[in-house]
């Protein structure tokens, strides 16, 4: 009687942990985290340090695909890698090693990425086309612009943006803390705005949110423009962290963008976004390479690893909710 | 056109449909495609009257061959209603088993293929029990796929058995070894999707997995057995390929992603699942792979040729998008 009466009304704080979704990709990072720092004897700060810093590219890409996923309707956006890599060279070129041109060259590389995600939302929202296809053509016209312009391109991002993404505040790496406060600034856009709101009730019914007054095609054609915009500021920022473009640049973020996604708890099937949990595997994901690559595993195994913990992680993850209802 | 499965009990029969228009409907999805597919020949006989030869044709044929297959590999996992991100790097990885361990360990390189197909019916079998989305799971396979070449083979290398270089060669009189083959696959293909039961009850599977359940099918049976058609024919795509390329390379089929969706498409088909055409998805494959050929006659740079495949695939979407709304138009217009 007694224990009925004392028991809070609210969930208390340790079950809202244990229940969250995003709960394994955190666990994931940890042991990984602890692992590299075993393995690598680079220090317990210094492995977080760097890891946080070298994971805020793929929380920015992870961030849009994420918004992509959770708008539904299937969602799903392939022209990130194209996009980061088009955004790198017209910036750096843009930019050309000089300060002073360094607001013009991120809005080039921001604006170009707007572009990108406008056509993705047309052939996917106007046109019709399945969004899987869509964006895979985009991003492979994308990636012949990319293969002409690169033939001549010499810019150079300056090193103005080279020191925000590599330098550090303190102790801190200040691209580490722009990518949690970024993590922060999405997660409450996400759950604590309207149009954070309108996104997820578009993936759980677009019927039901446009028997609500939400215009379903716009909040999803919203999110791919702002998928599209992220890679593109990720793009010129990776840019300036390796001295300059290069073709290969985007490449690795197609699987790993959409993997944070999954492995940070969001539902594939849409209308559950989880921000932090992309944090956390992105994290998880950049420590996972870093510990493959001073533990001297080949490129191979690495590739193996990763697919293998997508396929492994969607098949044990709680709710395999894909076309079913998601409240079922 | 929607192909459900009518002849079992307890699946209600559709609607009778209105009567067609003179807009292609009564002609069935594949006679689009083949039509682009003839266009496509003459084009190319046209710009290059040496490619109308025995040996021309061969040529252009052969290497259109293993887009074949992939294109028909891709089509029985669009049948089951899912998407195969993986065929790129899983023929890569048949074209290295071939060129590195089959020469020089037979029974291992035959048994690993073997095993491949076999992994590719589990992966079907994962994706139905636990529901997931065909698109990251074979996305994440191509991965391990990619990754499970590249340890074997780490720089493109290794030599493709005799055998199978002078197989894929063949060359038999009258008419080029690759249009028998093709044929053939075609036709078996077709006769088997469309005229067999079981064949109907795997296009059924994909469009309407409820009823094909209530009529008795175990649905992730069907869903094992096209992903592991589909495993088969990407071997099969891999081995011509290897017999044609002579040695391996993990990177050397990734353009199949998108190309072999791209045909299945132009092919006629529709991600709606069980709508999809054996022939149409063969034209839609020599129209996709002609392209290319065609880029290639007319000196196109190799660095644009990716690109203009992406650009002339939506393009043909965009296209068909336009006829569907207009035959709509038009099918409402004369209901009303």
């Amino acid at each position: 009687m007694t224990a009925t009466l004392a028991a809070p009304s609210r969930e208390p704080v340790l079950t809202k942990i244990t229940r969250s979704p995003a709960l394994p990709a955190f666990v994931g990072a940890l042991v990984i985290w602890l692992a590299t720092w075993l393995v690598s004897g680079n220090g317990l700060w210094g492995t977080l340090a760097i890891g946080a810093s070298v994971a805020t590219y793929l929380v920015m890409v992870g961030i849009g695909q994420l918004f992509v996923i959770t708008s539904g309707n299937g969602g799903i956006d392939l022209s990130v890698p194209f996009v980061m890599t088009i955004s790198a060279y017209l910036g750096s070129q843009v930019m050309n090693g000089d300060d002073g041109n360094l607001v013009l060259g991120l809005i080039v590389a921001i604006a170009v990425g707007i572009g990108a995600g406008l056509v993705n939302a047309l052939l996917v929202e106007v046109v019709g086309m399945p969004p899987l296809v869509g964006t895979l053509a985009v991003g492979f016209t994308i990636q012949t612009a990319v293969l002409v312009f690169s033939s001549n391109s010499t810019g150079v991002p300056s090193p103005g943006l080279s020191s925000f993404v590599d330098g550090n505040w303190g102790p801190f790496p200040i691209f580490a803390i722009f990518g949690v406060l970024l993590t922060i600034v999405f997660a409450v856009l996400l759950k604590r705005t309207s149009y954070g709101r309108r996104t997820e009730a578009v993936g759980q019914s677009a019927t039901a949110a446009r028997l609500a007054g939400i215009d379903p095609r716009l909040v999803r054609a919203g999110a791919f423009v702002l998928s599209a915009a992220l890679a593109g500021l990720a793009g010129i920022l990776l840019a300036a962290h390796a001295g300059g473009p290069s073709l290969e640049l985007g490449t690795p973020f197609q699987l790993e963008s959409i993997a944070v996604v999954v492995l940070g708890g969001s539902l594939i099937a849409g209308g559950r976004g989880v921000v932090p949990g992309v944090w956390a595997g992105a994290m998880l994901l950049t420590l996972l390479v870093t510990l493959v690559n001073v533990a001297h595993v080949s490129s191979a195994v690495q590739n193996i690893v990763e697919g293998l913990l997508i396929v492994v992680v969607l098949a044990v993850a709680r709710n395999p909710a894909f076309g079913r209802s998601w409240t079922r | 056109m929607t192909q459900s499965v009518q002849t079992r009990p307890g699946i209600r029969a559709p609607e009778p449909r209105p009567a067609r228009r003179l807009t292609g409907g009564s002609l069935g999805s594949w006679f689009l495609p083949v039509v682009a597919a003839v266009i496509m020949f003459v084009v190319i006989f046209a710009v290059a009257p040496a490619a109308s030869s025995y040996l021309g044709l061969s040529l252009l044929l052969s290497s259109l061959l293993p887009l074949v297959l992939a294109c028909l590999a891709q089509m029985f996992v669009i049948a089951a209603g899912d998407v195969d991100l993986g065929i790129g790097s899983f023929v890569g990885l048949v074209n290295v088993t071939v060129a590195t361990i089959l020469p020089t360990h037979t029974l291992t390189g035959i048994l690993l293929l073997v095993g491949l197909v076999v992994a590719y019916a589990l992966m079907g079998m994962l994706i139905a029990v636990r529901r997931l989305p065909s698109i990251i799971v074979t996305l994440g396979m191509s991965f391990v796929w990619l990754g499970l070449a590249i340890l074997i083979l780490p720089t493109p290398g290794g030599t493709v058995p005799e055998g199978i270089v002078s197989f894929v060669d063949w060359s038999p009189p009258l008419v080029p070894g690759t249009i028998v083959a093709i044929v053939v696959v075609t036709v078996v293909v077709a006769l088997f999707l469309n005229r067999t039961r079981y064949g109907a009850v795997l296009r059924g599977s994909g469009s309407n997995p409820e009823g094909i359940r209530r009529a008795g099918w175990s649905v992730v049976r069907t869903k094992m057995a096209l992903y592991g058609i589909a495993g088969l024919l990407g071997v099969l795509s891999g081995i011509v390929l290897s017999g044609q390329a002579a040695s391996g390379d993990p990177n050397i089929a990734t353009s199949y992603v998108l190309l072999s969706i791209a045909g299945v498409i132009v092919g006629g088909g529709s991600f709606r699942g069980g709508d999809v055409s054996p022939v149409g998805t063969v034209a839609g494959a020599l129209v996709i792979g002609l392209i290319a050929t065609l880029l290639q006659f007319l000196d196109v740079p190799s660095s644009y040729q990716v690109g203009t495949q992406g650009l002339v695939l939506v393009l043909i979407l965009v296209l068909r998008a336009g006829v569907t709304w207009w035959r709509r138009r038009i099918e409402t217009g004369g209901l009303a």
